[in-house]
């Protein structure tokens, strides 16, 4: 079992997020941007974080840069449901500045979880 | 005059007194040299002087009778006289004429008379003019007798020398004043209306020259002396008459230094006989430059060769200015960027400029005559010509835009300006016609419109996709996880089957979405784009069904180009789905062609909006019944489908056109309304290909 920090604006996606994630045993903590992920990461360090990409106050491409910088082993996966502006160019940005993984909104639990167990196994891999 | 006569007259009387006076000298002369011969032989005849004496005596006596004419011409006053010296004194012994002893006379006194006699006596012989014993002035021979010691006198009084000239004299003078005077008044008479007709021709002459603006000037053959400048020289040159007297160069002196080569040409000719008419500038001492026709005529004064040369400059800086502005404002209409047509009142064409042949193929020449109804295209109401014709005709301006055609048949598009030209009583003597050709700019104006729309469609497409793909994730996500805790025998799991369904359905829908919004960025390798149609063809043969027949026109050597390789197979699936959907259930067939080609600068082949070079050209032409204009519009716009509902999305050539736009390519549809339409995709080759044509390019600059 992980402990998982979701980071989304909007409150269905963090809903689905924990659903999934916990119907899977990981524990969930939700934040709606990304100020306020990283003050929960510093109040108690998480071993994943699940990052919306376009959000209001800071946006996911800084928290994750912020988070791989202050947090190396914490993973990352950023998602986005693009639109507005260029949001697989902001995925392809997230993972060149710290994002272990991105995802395309809308996607199936099977495809977060293939995602989420490779870098939690990677890490406890890397823990043994 | 008078004075002339005078002094002929005087001096021819002076010469014959002369003459008179000296033939009387030698008379006299000639008559003592003949009594002293007779006074030898009669000393020889007698015995003692004194019988000598008496004797010669008495034989003057006998010549002074009046009737011994032989001595008549001796004069009134002629007289000879012998003498001789008593004591101190001068006794005449004979004096033929005046009588006896007629006096004596004081040898010594120095001016006594008697004076030839005391020169006689003194042993002179010779002429003189002296005073006699009388007192009188005479002409005087005189010689000396030694053996009697006698002096001989012959002499005449200077005054009846004179007396016949003085009298001819008086004649002359009382015969010539009133001859002189009447001539005088003769010739006053004729003369003074000749010389007062001088007089005025020679101020007329001053009155022209010196009123007219131009500088009138007066020269010698060689060019060395100035014989006349009028004051008009001051005028245009700024610079005093004076100079040119002084120096008949100084006013080449004064031409601007571009000019006077060929004015010292002309000046050389001028030399030789011929004049010239020139156009030079002058430049004044302010600087100021004045234009100078300058025109010399050769004077021969009927002497064949030329005796001067006159001329007359004139200050043509004014006109010179206008021909310059005329010259200028010419040169502008010909080389306007603007079409410009000028008719008569009737709409005749007189002038058109360069522009206009450009823009509708009518030389000046086949224009001239015709009017501007040759380019009527049809489109343009009776109405608006005749709002046209009222407005110039009132001596408006009218200003619209006509779809016009050119002489081979094209259409172009042009603003027009039409005014009546008016003269300076403001009555309208022609028209104007200054036009733009505006086609470019209304095609980049659609074409801008076009774009705007599309991108602002896009805009609000990808803001669509984003909130939907938002909202589509627990129904994506959750449906599913729910699905798998229902048994697959309970009705609710087809339901929530169909969710998912749904749910998949949305998702492809928006990301198709997502493609026309440029949202997703494809990933540009170099591909051989025949291999890539290819293999697209081959597997969209299994889907198009067996009515229809593909035909492949493939250039194999097409080239490289800078794509996503799955994007450039999603446009042709589309293109070759929309084609079959086009011809439908009969036979048909759809030709498939790739080739390479140039795309070059010249707008009529790049009204796709490309730059120039080399592009893959992809065309998809169906045996359908072609595309209606309107749908041509309006047929790469999202979600506009002319497919029945639930079989058309209205995304296909939507996310064509948007594939197409972001590898820097051009769509280009030919409707082909009635016989099939064509579709056409270019994209920018790479590699050799491109930069071949990059230079080709490079060389056509």
């Amino acid at each position: 079992m992980a402990r998982i920090l979701v980071i989304d604006d909007e409150s269905l996606a963090r809903f689905t997020l924990r659903a999934i994630l916990e119907a899977a045993g990981h524990e969930v903590v939700e934040a709606t941007n990304g100020n306020e992920g990283i003050a929960l990461q510093k109040a108690d360090p998480f071993d994943l974080a699940v990052t919306d990409v376009i959000m209001p106050e800071k946006a996911g491409v800084e928290t994750a840069i912020d988070l791989k910088r202050d947090y190396p082993d914490l993973k990352i996966i950023a998602i986005s449901g693009g639109g507005r502006t260029r949001n697989l160019d902001f995925l392809r940005l997230a993972k060149q500045f710290g994002a272990d993984e991105t995802l395309a909104k809308p996607f199936s639990a099977d495809e977060l979880m293939a995602l989420v167990n490779r870098l939690i196994g990677a890490a406890e891999r890397s823990e043994r | 005059m008078a004075g002339m006569v005078f002094a002929v007259s005087g001096t021819t009387f002076a010469v014959l007194y002369h003459f008179a006076f000296e033939d009387e000298r030698a008379r006299l002369v000639d008559m003592v040299k003949t009594h002293v011969r007779m006074l030898n032989h009669e000393a020889r005849e007698t015995e003692t002087p004194e019988q000598a004496i008496q004797h010669l005596r008495d034989m003057l006596a006998h010549w002074a009778e009046p009737s011994a004419g032989h001595v008549s011409a001796f004069g009134s006053t002629g007289e000879i006289c012998i003498a001789h010296r008593t004591g101190e004194t001068i006794e005449f012994l004979i004096s033929r004429r005046h009588g006896g002893k007629a006096a004596q006379a004081a040898l010594g006194a120095e001016e006594s008379p008697a004076e030839p006699m005391r020169q006689a006596l003194a042993g002179t012989a010779g002429t003189m003019t002296a005073t006699d014993y009388r007192g009188q002035r005479v002409l005087a021979a005189t010689a000396f007798f030694p053996d009697l010691d006698l002096g001989l006198v012959a002499k005449i009084d200077v005054a009846e020398i004179r007396a016949p000239f003085l009298r001819a004299a008086g004649i002359v003078f009382l015969i010539s004043v009133p001859l002189i005077a009447l001539g005088a008044w003769g010739f006053a008479a004729l003369a003074s209306p000749m010389v007062r007709r001088l007089e005025e021709s020679e101020a007329r002459f001053r009155q022209i020259a010196e009123t007219i603006d131009g500088a009138f000037w007066m020269s010698d053959p060689g060019n060395t002396r100035m014989i006349y400048v009028s004051p008009g020289y001051e005028r245009i040159w700024g610079r005093p008459v004076e100079e040119v007297y002084r120096d008949p160069w100084a006013f080449f002196k004064a031409v601007h230094p571009d000019d006077q080569a060929f004015l010292r040409r002309a000046l050389e000719r001028q030399e030789e006989g011929e004049g010239y008419d020139l156009e030079y500038r002058v430049v004044r001492p302010d600087g100021a430059v004045r234009w100078v026709r300058d025109r010399s005529y050769p004077v021969d004064a009927g002497l064949g060769a030329p005796a001067r040369n006159v001329g007359i400059a004139e200050d043509i800086t004014e006109q010179k200015n206008r021909e310059q502005a005329l010259q200028r404002f010419s040169r502008a209409v010909e080389q306007s960027p603007a079409t410009v047509v000028i008719t008569d009142l009737e709409g005749k064409i007189e002038y058109v400029n360069p522009k206009f042949t450009q823009v509708t193929g009518y030389s000046a020449r086949e224009a001239a005559g015709r009017t501007p109804r040759m380019l009527k295209s049809g489109d343009t109401s009776k109405e608006v010509y005749g709002e046209l014709w009222r407005t110039i005709a009132s001596g408006d301006e009218w200003s619209g835009v006509f779809r016009n055609r050119r002489k081979d048949g094209c259409y172009y598009w042009s603003s027009q300006l039409i005014s009546p030209i008016k003269d300076a009583k403001g009555q309208v003597i022609a028209f104007i016609g200054i036009g733009e050709d505006i086609t470019e700019r209304r095609q980049i104006e659609r074409s801008l419109v076009q774009a705007q729309k599309m991108e602002s469609l896009g805009n609000l497409a990808g803001g669509i996709a984003h909130d939907l793909n938002n909202l589509l994730l627990p129904i994506y996500a959750l449906t599913r996880m729910v699905l798998q805790t229902v048994p697959e025998d309970a009705p609710e799991h087809e339901y929530l089957s169909k969710v998912v369904q749904a749910s998949d359905r949305a998702k492809g829908l928006v990301s198709r979405i997502l493609t026309f919004s440029h949202e997703d960025e494809p990933d540009h390798q170099d591909i051989d784009i025949h291999a890539t149609v290819t293999n697209t063809l081959e597997l969209l043969a299994t889907t198009i069904p067996s009515n229809i027949r593909i035909d492949r026109r493939l250039d194999p050597d097409t080239g490289l180009i800078q794509a996503d390789s799955g994007q450039i197979e999603t446009a042709l699936m589309n293109l070759v789905s929309n084609a079959a959907d086009a011809i439908g259930d009969v036979p048909g067939r759809i030709t498939v062609s790739l080739e390479a080609v140039e795309v070059n600068d010249e707008a009529s082949d790049n009204s796709l909006d490309l730059r120039p070079g080399a592009y893959a050209v992809l065309a998809v032409s169906d045996t359908g019944h072609g595309i209606d204009p309107e749908v041509a519009a309006r047929m790469f716009e999202p979600f506009f489908t002319t497919k029945a509902v639930g079989i058309g999305t209205g995304l296909g050539l939507t996310m064509v056109h948007g594939i197409v736009i972001r590898h820097g390519g051009a769509v280009h549809v030919d409707p082909g309304l009635g016989r099939g339409a064509t579709i056409e995709i270019y994209l920018p080759l790479a590699g050799d290909r491109a930069a071949a044509s990059a230079r080709r390019t490079g060389e056509h600059v």
